[in-house]
């Protein structure tokens, strides 16, 4: 930590000039001497593992039942108990974090993709364009995420895949209204001045110039927005209207736990960790992402650098 | 100040106009008839096919879609949402009930989380870098990542199951019975209030940080006033506007909160009223809690914008 403030003063503290390091290793350096973000880091990489190998994982197949082993206590066999259908609750989380990340990684990846599209073109034609763009983008920002979510999955009938496409869509303003903003900057630079000046096409210098310079924004920001996509995914599920029944994810489990809540609230407690723990981890990342590689925050980043 | 207002208010109109796009559309444009989706569930059985053109043409469906919108543009002026499919009631009898209910919830909610949130976050500001200032952090951040409906179970569980003080879940009016109403009220509240209280202290502590380091609060410590007055005086009141923004997000975050809290406590508001319409293929509903819900929040949003003008002269002769 004493490293990184040595490198990283700010403001009127830097009298003495520090020694040149470059921003790049001042970044990673700072990144592994936060305590909090490695863990958070070690947690996400376990995890991932965790949810790619989960059938060797598992201790049980996720749909097992056992009628005679019915919502059973935690034992050596079933470290978290069973469920109303003896099937076994740690299996089931395990399986769980599928659906989750899957879900919470695909639809940021859909909403940045049509996000950045939106708010490039928005931003780069200005006028009319970006009136209607931005104004739609209002609109939709006026809807609370969570109902619109479920509005478009219960609609389109609420597969995997519309699960997806409707966290997806409802995520896409931040990221057009970042890349507005963004672009309307970087095309006043005068390296985009000389690119037209020598005829290169709108769209060539969107695709190959804007959107690049500002990649690193729109990927902090699309970390950021991991953990309310699983959020919101485990809420759908909660509410019934997500992927199919048979699938274990972590806010069915706990819609399913909540009806034994009087005598066996493991079944609701275990998945709600699981889901808590992974937003949190997701979460802390892009914070800390942002406060080390957002240039704009760097300043007050040293100062508040003592809480991890 | 007028010439202001008067933009906000067209801004305002202009999205509201695109909302009522984005939801008869949403509703016609995705697969899905509503008739006979509604004709083919458990309830109801009717293959007959000039009763399904009897039902289609009562609602309206057999007209094309742009008049079909019109028509209800017509209704939604007039304030008149339209009927309800699966209930035979009109759309304007179901949020009656339960609007009041939510707005019940949901301002209860949001006093609590700027009245908890917004001095945690000062207190967090001004301690930065202690103990008090790490333990608000981490709360704060356990705020805005527990999944609500998951914090109102294990909140039933430690305080009605296994403490026995309050009710598990219900709704009763404050009218009809005001200590079981206070009583039913607690969880589901601070359920609600948790992720807009993480947030409002999240947004003060560094709005607060940021006015901290500004040359006239150095000028205020240097003439030796009190802690009180720099803070109270100077520091908060500069740095407060972020923070009612802040507090205009809130009524989004609140009303989506409130479809997963009132389907926890079994509380008939419009959250609950929303869910059970999706359940149901029943579109009226789904359009008018929507469209309400889109208009309180720009509601919100231009109230916030208003009061920006007149808490912050900079911005009203901007």
């Amino acid at each position: 930590m004493s490293a990184s403030q040595k490198v990283l003063p700010s403001g009127a503290a830097c009298a003495v000039a520090p020694p040149r390091v470059s921003p790049r290793r001042v970044a990673v350096q700072t990144l592994l001497h936060r305590k909090l973000f490695m863990g958070c880091a070690v947690f996400v990489a376990v995890l991932l593992i965790v949810a790619v190998f989960a059938p060797w994982i598992a201790p049980y197949p996720p749909n097992q039942t056992d009628l005679l082993n019915r919502l059973a206590p935690p034992s050596w066999q079933h470290w978290l108990g069973t469920d109303t259908l003896g099937r076994d609750t740690l299996s089931r989380v395990i399986y769980g974090s599928r659906v989750s990340l899957l879900v919470g990684l695909v639809a940021v990846a859909l909403s940045a993709l049509i996000g950045v599209v939106l708010g490039t073109v928005a931003g780069y034609f200005g006028r009319w364009v970006e009136a209607v763009v931005m104004r739609f983008m209002d609109a939709l920002m006026t809807i609370p995420m969570i109902l619109l979510a479920l509005t478009i999955a219960a609609l389109m009938g609420g597969g995997l895949m519309d699960v997806v496409v409707a966290i997806g869509v409802s995520m896409i303003p931040p990221y057009a209204r970042l890349m507005c903003a963004e672009t309307q900057s970087i095309k006043r630079k005068d390296f985009i001045v000389s690119l037209r000046g020598m005829g290169a096409g709108g769209w060539r210098i969107m695709a190959g110039h804007v959107v690049p310079n500002a990649f690193s924004h729109v990927l902090v920001f699309m970390t950021m927005q991991i953990g309310a996509a699983i959020l919101a995914e485990s809420a759908l599920s909660f509410l019934g209207i997500g992927v199919p029944p048979t699938v274990p994810t972590w806010g069915s489990m706990v819609a399913d736990g909540y009806r034994y809540l009087f005598t066996d609230p493991i079944l609701s407690i275990a998945p709600g960790v699981a889901i808590m723990a992974t937003v949190f981890a997701f979460n802390m990342i892009g914070d800390t992402l942002r406060d080390v590689l957002d240039p704009r925050l760097r300043g007050t980043f040293t100062l508040a650098g003592k809480h991890s | 100040m007028a010439g202001y207002i008067a933009r906000r208010l067209l801004q305002s109109l202009v999205v509201l106009v695109i909302i009522t796009f984005l939801v008869f559309g949403i509703m016609r444009w995705l697969p899905g008839d509503p008739i006979l989706l509604y004709l083919s569930s458990d309830s109801y059985r009717i293959t007959d096919a000039a009763e399904i053109a009897r039902m289609r043409h009562e609602y309206g469906l057999d007209k094309p879609i742009p008049v079909q919108y019109l028509d209800w543009v017509k209704g939604v002026v007039q304030g008149d949402l339209g009927k309800s499919i699966t209930k035979g009631t009109t759309v304007n009898e179901e949020l009656a009930r339960a609007v009041p209910i939510t707005l019940y919830l949901g301002f209860v909610s949001f006093i609590i989380s700027q009245l908890i949130g917004i001095p945690l976050g000062i207190l967090a500001a001004i301690r930065r870098g202690t103990w008090i200032d790490n333990t608000i952090l981490v709360f704060a951040n356990l705020g805005v990542t527990a999944p609500i409906f998951w914090v109102g179970i294990i909140l039933i569980y430690l305080f009605a199951v296994q403490l026995k003080w309050l009710p598990v879940q219900g709704y009763t009016s404050p009218f009809t019975d005001f200590s079981l109403s206070v009583q039913q009220l607690i969880l589901p509240a601070f359920c609600l209030a948790l992720g807009p209280l993480a947030g409002a202290t999240r947004q003060t502590r560094s709005a607060m940080l940021e006015v901290l380091h500004q040359d006239y609060v150095r000028t205020a410590w240097a003439k030796g006033l009190s802690e009180r007055v720099v803070i109270g005086r100077h520091v908060v009141k500069n740095g407060i506007l972020p923070v009612v923004t802040l507090a205009g997000m809130a009524v989004p975050m609140i009303i989506g909160g409130a479809v997963l809290v009132e389907t926890v406590f079994n509380i008939p508001g419009i959250g609950r009223l929303a869910v059970n319409a999706l359940f149901a293929k029943d579109y009226a509903i789904v359009q008018g809690v929507v469209l309400i819900t889109a208009i309180a929040v720009i509601v919100a949003n231009l109230l916030v914008d208003l009061s920006y003008g007149w808490l912050d002269p900079r911005v009203r002769l901007a």
